[in-house]
């Protein structure tokens, strides 16, 4: 009884189980209505019938038991709801903080660029002084 | 002959004389009210003979009693006595047969028909055929329980999107409970402590089945949403449908920005554009639900507010917006912006233009405009709003005129989430016998013996509105000085002005340290300021103690700043000479000579050489240049004649010759002012 996924999957079997029993019930019946029933298979379906039965039987008190011990009489009124609006409104703060942050950087990399590009220009225009005066 | 009439005579009573003297008589008895009024006439509690005479008229009465009404008063009565009469014969009889003397037995037996010929072979084919009804019958419902369970667990259904499984995660994040064979749910911040009236009531219902059917989902990767469960971009099959009512559908958000034009104050029609599919997945779904109805509740309370507080300029509340004025010319404005999913939006009359899913969208203003985009401005901040993703327009203007304060919608978000709060959680400890919800101060209130205007103080809360704006008015104010700062730090290279601020803040308060310094000289001398911003008035503690306020007019904070940067020069310059070994000869902060400062005073400081025959004397005001004089007294070339025959009668102030310091060699006025004082010892 570990996770409420297991709860969900045992009461998953224990339906299953049940349309077993049914089954089984309906074989033997239909078994005994023939003309001439096989006893073998009668029986063969009617200790299935017993045992998957009692399969349920003591898969459905543990769950009973279990419920008994957690749930109480009331219904729960509290809710999540305040909680979850404060998860909300943090993380509205950190996109917010993300988005300024994001705007930073986005600055960043044009200055960068304007700088790369002033640097390239001042050095062509090196080049092209030390050209002329090369030359002459 | 003639005939005789027979007729009763009309006796009847008179029930009412009308005006005309004409009379209304009661209408005669029917049959039935006829005996009604004669068996009330009728005593039982007379003698047995005459029940006996009662009996035989009732045996008539009985008679009659078919062509007459079935049900008359005594009826049960007559019932009852009937019954009687005949157990009492029977005892009589019975009585009869026991009482002679000789006694005899009576013995009851029952009456016994022929017991049937039993018939073994039918009876067996009879019993085969019904066990064979019981079988099939057993069989056909173990059919039926495995196909709803093969149907569950589908292989074309991803594990963990069972019906139950679904509905265990959901019951994890929101209310359910269980109303007869529906499970309803509910949506409203009752429970975390609201209370507006919306019932935000769910149903959650078993999604039906079918290929492209409303159980198909898409998940986009902008679910910004942070209990969702992990699910994968792909289509994903939900086996629970959620249905929220009409009201709450589509996506909702504040919209708050502040205005700075006069005109057009409620011409602003705000529209949003924020697409929903018809079908989402439940936990987005839901959400986004929460959030229409969390709008919805703080707008509303919003404009109660706004309409019951009374300040000088009046607050406006036009459809879906409300206009407060914050500073003369500055408005508030805060509208709800909520997009129903199909294409009606509330309060707003600009024509939608469906844009590309989502996000960013394309609003049509109302009137002579053609169609402004607004991609560009609101899809950086798309994923942060609180809504989700809106796109911001407003009909009939540039989007990019009014921007959307994302953080004062935060703002007021938290501030109904703050009364929410304060709602349910009453501050520990407080004492048993106290009520709930009292807070420490009103506790202590009797002891303390408090007076009416203090309780009533006391009790004075702020409104949702107010404390909004006084918020704004503060990053407003904040936003403006920051400007005012950086224009000027820009504007003046000399001194170098650096702002440091304050990370953490209130949101009516906030700091700022101002350091003014001189490149290069930042040891000699540091002008340090603080300047707290409140909502309307700004507040400066300057370096020597002293304290000033400010209102919120820029120019104020610009004059001081300007004069904080005259003085600064001016007490750098006398550090320096200090540690070049000038003489200060004299310092005055605010001189009274001179052209006429338009705002504060001039202040002007004297510096000697060393040897003392060399001085400068500089001249600053927070609006005029700087300028700086040298006189040389005795001057170098000394020629003796008959008036003065020593060079130390020239030692008398000489006259003053104006450097034009902006031409001299010096990164900044003191070093300027360094290399003038090297070049005039040397």
């Amino acid at each position: 009884m570990s996770s409420p996924m297991d709860r969900l999957q045992t009461l998953d079997n224990i339906e299953k189980d049940i349309a077993t029993v049914l089954q089984s019930a309906g074989h033997a019946l239909s078994e005994l209505s023939k003309d001439k029933p096989a006893n073998k298979q009668v029986e063969g379906h009617v200790n299935q019938f017993r045992q998957t039965l009692t399969n349920v039987e003591t898969e459905l008190a543990k769950q009973i038991n279990y419920l008994t011990q957690v749930s109480t009489g009331q219904a729960h009124e509290g809710s999540s709801y305040n909680s979850q609006k404060t998860l909300q409104m943090a993380m509205h703060r950190l996109d917010h903080a993300r988005t300024r942050v994001n705007e930073l950087d986005t600055i960043k990399t044009k200055y960068i660029q304007l700088l790369q590009q002033h640097q390239l220009q001042k050095q062509q225009q090196g080049m092209q002084q030390q050209q002329p005066s090369s030359q002459s | 002959m003639a005939d005789i009439r027979l007729e009763v005579p009309a006796e009847n009573s008179v029930l009412e004389v009308l005006y005309d003297g004409s009379e209304l008589h009661q209408q005669p008895p029917s049959m039935s009210e006829h005996l009604t009024q004669l068996a009330r006439k009728i005593d039982f509690a007379t003698d047995g003979e005459e029940i006996k005479e009662e009996k035989k008229e009732e045996e008539e009465e009985e008679e009659k009693q078919p062509f007459q009404q079935p049900h008359w008063p005594l009826e049960e009565v007559r019932n009852k006595i009937r019954q009687a009469l005949t157990e009492v014969s029977v005892l009589h009889d019975l009585l009869a047969v026991v009482k002679p003397k000789p006694p005899q037995y009576m013995v009851l037996d029952p009456v016994q028909a022929d017991p049937p010929e039993p018939k073994a072979y039918i009876q067996f084919l009879s019993l085969k055929k019904s066990l064979q009804a019981a079988g099939t019958i057993l069989l056909n419902g173990a059919e039926r329980l495995r196909t709803s369970q093969a149907e569950m667990g589908r292989p074309g259904r991803v594990v963990g999107q069972d019906f139950h499984i679904e509905l265990l995660r959901l019951r994890q994040n929101w209310r359910l409970k269980k109303v007869g064979s529906t499970i309803l749910g509910d949506l409203s911040y009752r429970s975390a402590g609201s209370m507006y009236r919306h019932s935000g009531i769910f149903e959650v219902s078993k999604a039906d089945d079918g290929p492209g059917g409303p159980g198909i989902l898409s998940i986009g990767s902008g679910g910004a949403s942070p209990v969702a469960p992990q699910l994968g971009p792909r289509a994903i099959q939900s086996s629970l449908r959620v249905t929220v009512p009409t009201e709450l559908t589509g996506s909702a958000y504040i919209f708050v920005c502040i205005k700075k034009d006069e005109e057009d104050i409620c011409s602003a029609q705000l529209t949003s554009s924020d697409f929903v599919s018809g079908e989402t997945h439940w936990q987005q779904k839901l959400e986004k639900a929460q959030n229409v109805l969390f709008c919805k509740e703080l707008f509303s309370q919003l404009a109660r507010e706004a309409v019951k507080l009374t300040p000088s300029i009046p607050h406006l509340v036009v459809g879906n917006q409300i206009t407060a004025t914050i500073f003369p010319g500055i408005h508030l404005l805060v509208g709800l912006c909520h997009s129903d999913g199909k294409n009606g939006q509330k309060g707003g009359s600009g024509v939608l233009v469906p844009g590309n899913s989502g996000t960013g969208g394309v609003v049509v203003g109302g009137n002579n405009h053609g169609s402004t985009t607004n991609m560009a401005p609101t899809s950086v901040m798309a994923g942060a709003s609180m809504a989700g993703a809106p796109g911001v327009g407003l009909g009939g203007l540039g989007p990019s005129k009014y921007k959307h304060e994302h953080d004062l919608e935060h703002s007021l978000h938290q501030l109904l989430h703050r009364v929410y709060h304060h709602s349910f959680q009453h501050p520990l400890p407080h004492p048993v016998y106290a009520y709930m919800g009292m807070s420490k101060r009103r506790r202590a209130a009797g002891p303390e013996g408090m007076d009416k205007t203090q309780l009533v103080n006391m009790m004075k809360e702020q409104t949702l509105l107010e404390q909004i704006i006084r918020q704004v008015q503060h990053n407003f104010l904040r936003l403006r000085t920051m400007y005012v700062i950086d224009q000027l730090a820009a504007e003046f290279k000399d001194p170098l002005i650096v702002s440091h601020w304050n990370a953490f803040n209130s949101p009516t308060r906030s700091c700022v340290k101002i350091n003014i310094a001189t490149q290069g000289y930042d040891s000699v001398l540091r002008t340090k300021l603080v300047i707290h911003i409140s909502e309307r008035s700004l507040k400066c503690i300057c370096r020597d103690g002293k304290i000033m306020t400010m209102s919120f007019e820029p120019q104020e904070l610009r004059n001081l700043i300007l004069c904080q940067i005259s003085q600064h020069n001016m007490a750098a310059l006398q550090c320096l000479a200090r540690y070049t070994g000038w003489t200060v000869l004299s310092s005055e902060q605010n001189v009274g000579t001179g052209a006429i400062e338009p705002l504060g005073n001039a202040s002007t400081v004297m510096l000697a050489s060393p040897s003392g025959n060399k001085v400068i004397g500089v001249h600053s005001g927070p609006h005029q240049r700087v300028s700086v004089m040298v006189s040389s007294s005795p001057r170098p070339d000394f020629y003796p004649s008959t008036v003065v025959s020593g060079q130390r009668w020239e030692n008398l102030g000489a006259s003053w010759q104006e450097v034009r310091h902006d031409r001299m060699e010096g990164r900044n006025f003191l070093n300027k002012m360094e290399l003038l004082m090297a070049a005039l010892t040397a």
